[in-house]
């Protein structure tokens, strides 16, 4: 009877398999597509060097590397102060040696034969008002419930715009020169919110939701083994106070970074492109201001 | 002194609209059910007027009319399409209850008989409503010559069905799961067999649908774009009937009749399942296994009481099945596994109705409803041919939806000018968003342990909907109807009051000309979890709006003009402008890990659609059908998508065409004809390549919803050969799905070279093309 029956509609069903197909797409139907500068900068005010890097996008299609270029007719503006440009060959960056400072103006413009013009800009956040670290030793309990310090941030939040934070915390490992990262419990409301992005090398960015305009204390606890409570041991913090573009370049980043991955499941995914904000470029061009506290 | 005036002008406005006596001449109320002669089935928007008084009524979906009539000799006509208009004599002494039955019209040789007139009668005070002509529907020359509810309404104007091959309503600009399906007034939470290539409703089984993608009575609530109502046949009351059908895919049966002698209570069973799966596995040998399959069981019983008690029970329950299972050998052990791979998802609903005529001017639709659907998607892995300690694991990961309602509607004839529908709705939602379950047990069923994550105890949030509605017969050309509804929203002890007013207008210009205008404020509390806004897959779950997901919601208006143009030629044109708030859009939604929180890829934003949708219907003679077109305008705003800017909604199709014709060469012999050509579905493809801040290659996407694949284009033709004997007919239908053979994009996207990781190309998955499908029908 299987026979039989095979016979008989194994044909259709070959027919709706082989009539089902997958094929390339004809790139040139995707539309004519301009190469566009991309610039990548995150300007930091206790750095004395400014790094930047230019490149070219690539037509998706094409099987060759985007070009890191090395050549440019470029302004970097401070303040409206025009800044002198080189390139790190080792690198592949362009710098400006200069210090920067909460609230400076930082500009780009760069010209290039076949390219639009791009421009960019950005105003370094300010310091975050009434920003005090401190250790309160052995006065919290980790997830073992075992005694631990508590590494405090506090800082007043400014109620007119949404603000973007973020802080790494390292130990230094006794009898070694290394730091590590502190593992810690995550049970702070914004280290729970849905706009938590976590970095490969353990900075933690989040949005003041939840705090808008008030005095925000975040405590973390180290877990055990992390050098808790024990009074010879350094903590390093490093505390950031983010451009919006900035958190929005990371956001999208991840987003992209996970949609891309997911590629093989579901080939319905809306597809999520990287915030830019290069006019007529791609790319970054934002600032964070940055705090670095060795505590004990 | 001026607000004085103001004061009085609406004192005296509210007056008038509540002028309730000065109709104080209707002293006597008729009320009944109009009914089947043939089938006792209860027969829905027949038109009852009362001749020379100018007061028009219509049956419900219980076939229940209400009307006041004067002391005296009257006149009452009932004039339902292709039946027998019957106008009958009476005096009535005092309030009646009445049990009236229409004999069907037999047409002329080669002739249609239809049950609706129209699909948007002139009559009809709401813009945007269509009546689905389920004859047709049934005889659609759909894929595999199976019928298909949903198929059927994606041909209709202002409904597009999104990408190829899924059973997804669009409508309007909205979403997949902006929808009230509505199957015997129970929501049904997934439409999709077989991985959306048909839908889970059985035509058969189908009584009447009406789909409101305009305007909306206030009894509706809880989707924003709009109302699919299903009512399921009743069964017949005179005789056993019923089909049986067979084809390639599927086959079906159906039985209908009545229990006992008194014409009181009366069944109608349906069964479908695949067979597909009994007659050819490609994939099946010694070592491997696929089994693919789905079934549906739909059920119904009536029981009348007396004159003025009913009740109703009625059930539906499907099940998809895709099962992969394999043996392998590990080369360095020489141990055997049996793995395997079982993803299960289906519906299950059922429904205790109690309807009462408590006088002749009250009447009570009262239900206890439950509806559920999940979704069970289990790997295991099992340690064969070997008698020392096998090992046994196994993950099953489960999504799904459970709801618990009651309803109460209430129908209230306060004059022939006023009718006054009213009533209450409880829901309490249970959302499963997902969790898991690992097993590790020996061979003996012994478990080694159980380890259980994500949303294990579910999340429960609460519906309470109050609502009225006033049915205001101004005069002979004035209809409004307009109301309000209060849904009650409680999630985690929060409140949220949601208030949406309905208002809907029409006009009579004259006999064959009707302007109707709708106003609709709506909401939305449940959302479906899916990518692109393409419901239906087993890994999409239902999520609640909770914490800083806010409810979904709509403004809509609407216009629209019918024209009959002649008995059987009718014209409407309709446009419409729809806001959105708080519409949702996922981003790589990871449905694998259910440890992960879903609202992390929840954005919320806004959006808006426009557009006009013309519709010009022939619904009897030997040729019927269709011709529709529109005209659309949707988009979509997300402060974290395409930088902040406005774009096209991934089903923002422009121009749609839809035709379907339907020959009845003779009694024997129907030709089938249905092309669909517009627009197709948008898609987001990269332009270009970069690197990003950490050394990077990505994808520059450029805008979303960058690329419009070449036009839509699908035409499935078929043919029913009908043979008649003594008792039972035959029905042959052969069908051939694209016949053009033309490549439709079901799917457009990147992926990265093999070789070169560098490179990406563009990939797309095509429909099927020239696919003949039969089936055949026995009916007694």
């Amino acid at each position: 009877m299987g026979n039989i029956v095979l016979r008989l509609f194994g044909p259709l069903i070959v027919i709706i398999l082989i009539s089902c197909n997958a094929e390339e797409v004809d790139p040139a139907s995707i539309g004519v597509v301009q190469e566009k500068l991309v610039v990548n900068g995150i300007i930091e005010n206790l750095s004395d060097t400014l790094y930047f890097q230019l490149s070219s996008s690539e037509y998706a299609y094409n099987a060759e590397f985007p070009e890191k270029l090395d050549t440019a007719d470029m302004e970097v503006k401070i303040n409206g102060n025009l800044q002198p440009v080189n390139f790190d060959p080792f690198k592949e960056k362009f710098f400006a040696t200069t210090q920067t400072k909460e609230n400076d103006v930082v500009e780009i413009t760069v010209k290039k034969e076949r390219f639009q013009t791009i421009f960019a800009k950005t105003i370094i956040p300010s310091s975050p008002k009434n920003y005090e670290v401190k250790i309160l030793e052995g006065q919290g309990l980790d997830s073992r419930n075992e005694q631990s310090d508590i590494v405090q941030i506090s800082f007043i939040d400014p109620p007119e715009q949404k603000n973007y934070y973020g802080f790494k915390l390292l130990y230094l490992e006794q009898g070694t020169n290394v730091f590590r990262d502190v593992i810690f419990e995550k049970n702070d409301m914004v280290l729970l919110g849905s706009d938590l992005i976590e970095q490969n090398d353990k900075t933690f960015i989040f949005s003041d939701i939840g705090f808008n305009g008030e005095n925000k204390v975040l405590q973390i606890v180290p877990e055990s083994g992390q050098g808790n409570f024990n009074p010879d041991v350094k903590y390093l913090l490093f505390f950031y106070h983010l451009h919006p573009d900035y958190y929005r370049y990371l956001a999208s980043l991840k987003s992209y970074n996970e949609d891309f991955g997911n590629n093989d499941f579901s080939p319905f995914r809306l597809s999520s492109g990287v915030f830019t904000n290069v006019s007529n470029g791609l790319g970054i061009w934002s600032s964070q201001y940055q705090s670095i506290d060795t505590l004990r | 002194m001026k607000q004085l005036e103001i004061k009085k002008t609406l004192l005296l406005s509210i007056l008038l609209l509540f002028s309730f006596s000065s109709y104080s001449q209707y002293s006597r109320n008729l009320s009944g059910y109009v009914s089947d002669y043939r089938t006792g089935e209860a027969l829905i928007g027949v038109k009852i007027s009362l001749l020379s008084w100018g007061s028009v009524t219509y049956t419900n979906q219980f076939g229940y009319f209400n009307l006041s009539v004067p002391v005296g000799d009257i006149q009452l006509e009932f004039d339902y399409s292709n039946y027998k208009q019957v106008v009958y004599d009476l005096n009535l002494k005092k309030d009646s209850n009445v049990l009236v039955a229409l004999k069907e019209h037999v047409g002329g040789f080669g002739t249609n008989n239809f049950r609706r007139k129209s699909l948007n009668d002139i009559e009809s005070p709401i813009v945007g409503k269509t009546d689905l002509p389920i004859e047709l529907i049934e005889s659609f020359p759909y894929f595999l010559a199976e019928s298909d509810l949903i198929k059927g309404l994606q041909m209709i104007p202002g409904v597009n069905a999104g990408n190829e091959g899924f059973s997804n309503l669009y409508v309007r600009g909205g979403s997949a799961d902006q929808n009230l399906l509505l199957l015997d007034g129970v929501p049904v939470y997934n439409n999709n067999h077989f991985f959306g290539l048909f839908s889970v409703y059985n035509s058969e089984a189908v009584n009447d649908a009406q789909i409101y993608k305009g305007g909306m009575p206030s009894k509706f609530g809880g989707r924003l774009s709009s109302v699919i109502d299903i009512t399921m046949d009743e069964g017949n009351t005179n005789e056993m009937s019923g089909n049986l059908t067979t084809g390639l895919m599927s086959a079906r049966l159906l039985l209908s009749g009545p229990i006992g002698s008194q014409d009181k209570t009366t069944y109608n069973f349906s069964l479908r399942r695949t067979i597909l799966d009994r007659l050819f596995d490609p994939n099946r040998d010694d070592n491997s296994e696929t089994i693919t399959n789905f079934y549906d069981l739909n059920g119904k019983l009536k029981h009348r009481i007396d004159k003025k008690n009913q009740l109703f029970a009625s059930i539906y329950t499907g099940r998809d099945k895709y099962e992969l299972s394999d043996i392998s050998t590990d080369s360095a052990t020489n141990q055997n596994f049996r793995t395997g791979f079982l993803l299960k998802w289906g519906n299950l609903t059922g429904n205790l109705r109690w309807n009462h005529i408590f006088n002749s001017k009250i009447f009570l639709n009262l239900s206890v409803a439950y509806t559920q659907y999940q979704s069970n998607l289990t790997y295991t892995n099992e340690q064969v041919g070997t008698s020392r300690n096998p090992q046994f694991t196994s993950r099953e990961r489960t999504n799904g939806i459970r709801d618990f309602i009651i309803n109460s509607d209430w129908e209230y004839n306060l004059t022939n000018r006023h009718k006054v529908n009213f009533g209450s709705s409880f829901i309490r939602h249970n959302f499963n968003t997902g969790k898991e379950k690992s097993e590790n047990k020996n061979i003996n069923n012994t478990s080694n342990g159980i380890a259980e994550i994500g949303n294990i105890n579910g999340t429960k949030t609460y519906e309470l909907a109050l609502f009225a509605e006033d049915n205001f017969r101004i005069n002979k050309y004035h209809f409004l109807q307009w109301g309000l509804r209060l849904n009650n929203y409680i999630t985690k002890g929060n409140y949220v009051p949601l208030v949406s007013p309905r208002i809907n207008y029409r006009l009579i210009l004259n006999k064959k000309l009707a302007f109707k205008s709708a106003y609709n404020r709506t909401y939305q509390v449940t959302n479906l979890m899916t990518n692109r806004g393409t419901g239906g897959l087993a890994t999409n779950f239902w999520s609640p709006s909770i914490d800083e997901i806010k409810p979904q919601s709509a403004h809509q208006f609407s216009l629209g003009f019918a024209n009959k143009i002649n008995e059987n030629l009718q014209l409407n044109i309709d446009g419409y402008y729809k806001i959105m708030q708080n519409v949702i859009e996922v981003t790589n939604p990871n449905f694998f890990d259910v440890s992960e929180d879903w609202k992390n890829f929840v954005k919320q934003g806004s959006g808006n659609a426009y557009g006009m949708e013309m519709m010009i219907q022939k619904n009897q003679g030997w040729v019927t059908g269709w011709f529709g077109y529109t005209l659309s305008y949707t988009n979509r705003e997300y402060e974290t998508l395409n930088s902040g800017n406005s774009f096209p909604f991934s089903f923002d199709q422009r121009h749609m065409f839809k035709v379907y014709t339907n020959w009845k060469l003779d009694d024997y012999l129907t030709l089938l004809g249905a092309l669909t050509a517009g627009s197709s579905p948008r898609f987001t493809m990269p332009t270009n390549k970069y690197y990003d801040l950490n050394g990077n290659l990505v994808l520059d996407y450029g805008e979303v919803n960058n690329f419009q694949p070449n036009p839509y284009i699908r035409f499935d033709v078929g043919w029913i050969r009908t043979t008649y004997g003594v008792g039972v007919s035959q029905e042959m239908k052969i069908t051939f799905y694209n016949v053009l053979a033309t490549k439709n994009p079901m799917s457009v996207f990147a992926e990265q070279d093999d070789v070169q990781q560098q490179a990406f190309k563009a990939m797309k998955y095509n429909n099927p093309r020239f696919v003949p499908g039969i089936t055949y029908k026995m009916i007694f």
